[in-house]
């Protein structure tokens, strides 16, 4: 069978395949939750039916079953016909509850050692890049972080521009190790960033034009500096909604 | 009777192969132009498996991926399309697979691959283009070097032919010619960038900047204080070596 997960990129995850026990209702959670974390775009469309049995390894029965369910749950909706498939209903919050629930559920120290281990990818990343890219990687990153600046006002399109962003710098490092350390990283902790990212409002839009200034201008420690600092100010958000939940459940 | 390689010998190497490379590309080529010449041409016409997969399938070749790339609006049942295959090797043992790349431009994963320079290169000059050595993570995963060039059908721009090919299969071969020239020999692309040297001072990857790449590729004479520059025919690469 063919491997289709690898183009999916930072989305592979999502599309894994999944164990044998209660399939319907892992397919429904797979996808419930990475719709419910606003990790799909709203509006995007999901693959065929035959696609997603295929990648998850389950019948299309399976996979109907749990469409129907996610219908249920308003959180697909599909459309029969030409240009017709099932097609992401972001919640209205943009995952945001789904995402403080979840992370009501991870311990602070947990999430410090995390910041450490993308603190230190990211900012090797960003001095490697700084002595390797040369100008057309420059250009398409700065393309990249003015997009993500033009998105403040509209969150939606954030994650993607985020991931991507980071992935590009990454290549740029022109290491695969590291690349491929960074889609890891990405699968894993990914919505979590991103919710801080949109919680941070128009301050991450000038830290990745920032650090496209320091590759750009060749200078590596600049780079790892602001690259450190832009994933310490994701994390100090992230603290910051942790914090919330925790006072919450104590109310 | 003594031989000595020098850096003409190593560029003749390094034309050679990408002679061979576009040859192959020429054959994929005309493989498509009959079935695109029909009226609204389908996913289905395009008739290249087997010759991609006996490419992948060779030994001797160095080929990791290999296909074709549509222009948009070129296919009836599809606006985005790559017919392509890679191959992966996991314990020893090689598969070739189709790429099941996303296509739908609305659909979760889509990469508008207009955008990535190993399509938009020819596109914008009609001309044989190399990408890399880069991180082709959307593909194979490793530091690739990818080959493409333009199919016309009836003077029309349809898309582009490509194959990729390992950086670290390119190095080992090229270093074994690289190992008999007593002068250090570093190969580059068009942007400065290491693909092979033979001094581990540069390292596959590395940016060599402020060099008259430019000048030295478009055929120019200019002198420079460390290095001296050999093109390679028909490539955007040249062998440095040093003074």
């Amino acid at each position: 069978m063919a491997d289709r997960s690898m183009p999916l990129g930072p989305y592979a995850a999502v599309f894994a395949p999944l164990p044998a026990e209660g399939r319907a209702e892992a397919v429904r959670r797979r996808l419930g939750e990475a719709i419910a974390l606003g990790l799909l775009p709203d509006g995007s469309m999901l693959p065929p039916e035959s696609d997603l049995a295929d990648r998850f390894g389950v019948a299309t029965v399976t996979v109907r079953e749990a469409l129907g369910t996610l219908r249920d749950d308003d959180l697909i909706v599909t459309r029969r016909g030409r240009g017709g498939g099932s097609f992401v209903k972001a919640p209205q919050d943009g995952g945001r509850a789904a995402l403080l629930a979840r992370l009501a559920h991870v311990g602070l120290g947990e999430l410090r050692d995390l910041a450490d281990h993308y603190c230190a990818i990211s900012g090797h990343c960003a001095a490697l890049a700084a002595e390797r890219a040369d100008s057309e990687d420059v250009a398409r990153l700065r393309r990249l972080a003015s997009a993500r600046a033009d998105l403040d006002d509209e969150p939606s399109g954030i994650p993607r521009l985020e991931g991507t962003f980071h992935l590009e710098l990454a290549a740029m490092a022109q290491s695969a190790r590291l690349t491929r350390e960074e889609m890891a990283l990405q699968r894993e902790i990914g919505p979590v960033l991103w919710l801080a990212d949109v919680e941070l409002g128009t301050a991450a839009g000038p830290a990745h034009l920032a650090i496209v200034e320091a590759v750009a201008a060749g200078d590596p420690g600049t780079a790892r500096q602001r690259a450190e600092d832009h994933v310490r100010q994701l994390f100090d958000a992230v603290k910051a909604l942790h914090r919330l939940t925790r006072s919450r459940r104590n109310e | 009777m003594t031989t000595t390689t020098t850096d003409t010998d190593v560029a003749r190497w390094v034309s050679d192969f990408g002679t061979w490379v576009f040859g192959q590309l020429d054959d994929l080529a005309d493989l498509l132009v009959g079935p695109l010449s029909a009226r609204s041409p389908r996913r289905a016409d395009l008739d290249i498996e087997d010759r991609c997969r006996a490419m992948l399938a060779d030994p001797q070749t160095p080929v990791a991926g290999a296909g074709a790339v549509m222009a948009p609006g070129t296919l009836a049942d599809a606006a985005y399309w790559l017919e392509w295959w890679t191959t992966e090797s996991r314990g020893g043992t090689t598969t070739i697979s189709k790429l099941a790349a996303e296509t739908d431009p609305r659909a979760v994963g889509f990469r508008d691959y207009t955008e990535l320079p190993w399509y938009a290169k020819p596109f914008e000059s009609g001309q044989r283009h190399v990408t890399g050595p880069y991180v082709d993570y959307l593909c194979t995963d490793q530091y690739t070097l990818t080959f493409t060039q333009p199919f016309l059908v009836d003077g029309t721009f349809a898309g582009v032919v490509g194959v990729d090919v390992l950086v670290a299969w390119f190095e080992e071969r090229l270093l074994e010619v690289m190992d008999t020239v007593d002068r250090t020999c570093v190969l580059v692309n068009a942007t400065g960038r290491v693909v092979t040297s033979s001094d581990p001072t540069w390292v596959t990857g590395d940016l060599l900047r402020g060099l008259p790449v430019g000048a030295w590729l478009a055929g120019e004479a200019t002198p420079q204080a460390d290095w001296t520059a050999t093109a390679c025919t028909d490539l955007p690469f040249l062998v440095l070596t040093a003074r």
